[in-house]
């Protein structure tokens, strides 16, 4: 990245930092870099894909891991509707469950630990992401431009 | 094998308890792809850029375990 210069300034973008809330890498289509929007989108979204892949859905899990949430929670709604699906749609089995919907394999150890990692990776990054937004860098093109 | 057909993907986790340290380069090259997608005024040497972090953290990963391992395994057993 080439140094901060002082004519690089920053605008501030709610409407953006909204949409980056709601879906990662969103918030950059509201600044018109539609690049940019897939690459930040495909990856906090595979992030998670990867994620709830390995450890099942039972990584995230507002209720007993709610250190975790705090991290995993930056990816927004996306996280809660997981946190959702979990506990409401698929449960774990155990006393309560007698839904007919299939219950969810509860992951353990390692496999559990990864999973749960990458998707609060993807809230951190998702984190910076929504800052990036709400406070976008305006680079002067004609500086890019110079030698 | 009953157990491979019973497998339903994101309701059951993935069968890499023995493999599971395979997961970070995926998981290396997730967060590079986002974070240098965020990072980089100029997305031309994108791709190029995330390859070369994901090896970095991978990298970084392997010395801090290969350390670990030397002074855990091999000092600190001579020194006890």
């Amino acid at each position: 990245m080439p140094p901060q210069t002082d004519t690089q300034r920053e605008v501030f973008s709610p409407l953006a930092g909204l949409l980056a809330v709601l879906l990662p890498g969103l918030g950059y289509l509201a600044h018109g870099e539609r690049q940019r929007a897939l690459l930040v989108g495909g990856g906090i979204l595979g992030l998670i894909f990867f994620g709830v892949l390995v450890g099942g859905i039972n990584v995230v899990d507002r209720a007993n891991d709610g250190w975790w949430f705090l991290l995993q929670g930056a990816n927004g709604p996306i996280a809660f509707l997981l946190d959702y699906l979990h506990r409401g749609v698929f449960p774990t089995p155990g006393a309560g469950h007698f839904s007919s919907t299939p219950a969810a394999t509860p992951s353990l150890a390692k496999v559990n630990e990864v999973g749960t990692l990458s998707v609060a990776l993807a809230g951190l990054l998702n984190a910076i992401a929504i800052l990036d937004c709400l406070f976008h860098p305006v680079r002067d093109r004609r500086e890019e431009r110079a030698p | 094998m009953s157990t491979l057909l019973a497998y339903t993907p994101f309701l059951d986790p993935l069968p890499l308890h023995d493999w599971w340290w395979w997961t970070i380069i995926p998981m290396a090259f997730g967060v590079s792809v986002a974070y240098k997608a965020v990072r980089l005024a100029d997305l031309r040497d994108f791709w190029r850029q995330a390859l070369v972090m994901t090896v970095q953290i991978v990298g970084t990963l392997i010395g801090l375990a290969a350390g670990a391992f030397v002074l855990i395994e091999l000092i600190a057993t001579r020194l006890g």
